[in-house]
């Protein structure tokens, strides 16, 4: 997964703190809350951080999370997805949020992926399959942009 | 360009958004986080940021937190927590215990940012 943070003009925020957390393949979170009974995964921990380079790109190997039921309502499935928390260069940009994947039939159900309300800026939470930086025999790759406040 | 949309950080975060205090800080604040009956919120994050950097701490089951930051006669911090599609942030008057009522007739003061 890889992507640029820049403000709303399109500035780079360079060396700007970019954290994640996510599920594991199975939908299950390496937390003592999550109780749903897929199996934990010994070889993951399901979270990570790093810095944008000069250029305010990011750049992360994971694997791909499961989507999970959640119980909210009857039949909840959170559709896949990575949260992501970003600092930007001030207060005013700080942003908690959560990644999509392109294709999930679970989007169209899910009442925290449609708590935004327009629709361009709900589909801009969804990550675009980028077979250019997949890396052959090894992992796909997803392209995430991210647009902080000015 | 638009930016892109808040959301909720969920009931996980404590693994991926570490506890830490303001870098070099020597005074402790902390309190409670309490949503609209009272209760305590036992999954929030409260984050304060200063002139020296950010601190962050996560509420207990009690919905108690705390961390340590540089003196300021006024701190502003942010929460986030599960039920919240975005931040609250408000402003703490300095060091100590601070109460944060996230709705209802106690409610604290909420800044638009």
């Amino acid at each position: 997964v890889h992507g640029t943070v820049t403000d709303s003009l399109g500035k780079p925020l360079r060396r700007s703190l970019v954290e994640v957390w996510q599920a594991n393949a199975a939908g299950r979170y390496a937390h003592a809350l999550d109780q749903h009974p897929a199996p934990l995964d010994p070889n993951f921990v399901g979270a990570g951080r790093c810095l944008t380079d000069d250029a305010g790109r990011y750049r992360f190997t994971t694997i791909k999370p499961g989507p999970y039921p959640w119980k909210n309502h009857t039949n909840a499935w959170r559709p896949a997805h990575i949260h992501f928390s970003l600092f930007g260069r001030a207060f005013t940009q700080r942003l908690v949020t959560q990644m999509y994947f392109p294709g999930d039939p679970l989007l169209a159900h899910d009442p925290i992926f449609n708590s935004v309300r327009d629709t361009a800026a709900r589909e801009s939470l969804i990550a675009r399959f980028d077979l250019d930086a997949a890396v052959s025999d090894h992992a796909l790759g997803y392209h995430f942009d991210i647009v902080l406040r000015r | 360009m638009n930016e892109t949309p808040s959301q909720t950080v969920g009931p996980f975060f404590a693994i991926g958004m570490a506890p830490r205090d303001v870098p070099g800080g020597s005074e402790a604040l902390g309190g409670r986080v309490l949503d609209g009956a009272g209760d305590p919120v036992p999954d929030a994050v409260v984050e304060a940021w200063q002139d020296d950097g950010w601190g962050r701490a996560h509420t207990g089951e009690d919905g108690r937190w705390a961390l340590r930051i540089a003196p300021a006669e006024q701190v502003v911090v942010s929460v986030f927590a599960r039920g919240l599609l975005n931040r609250v942030v408000t402003r703490l008057d300095g060091a100590g215990e601070h109460e944060i009522v996230l709705q209802g007739e106690r409610e604290s003061t909420f800044y638009a940012v």
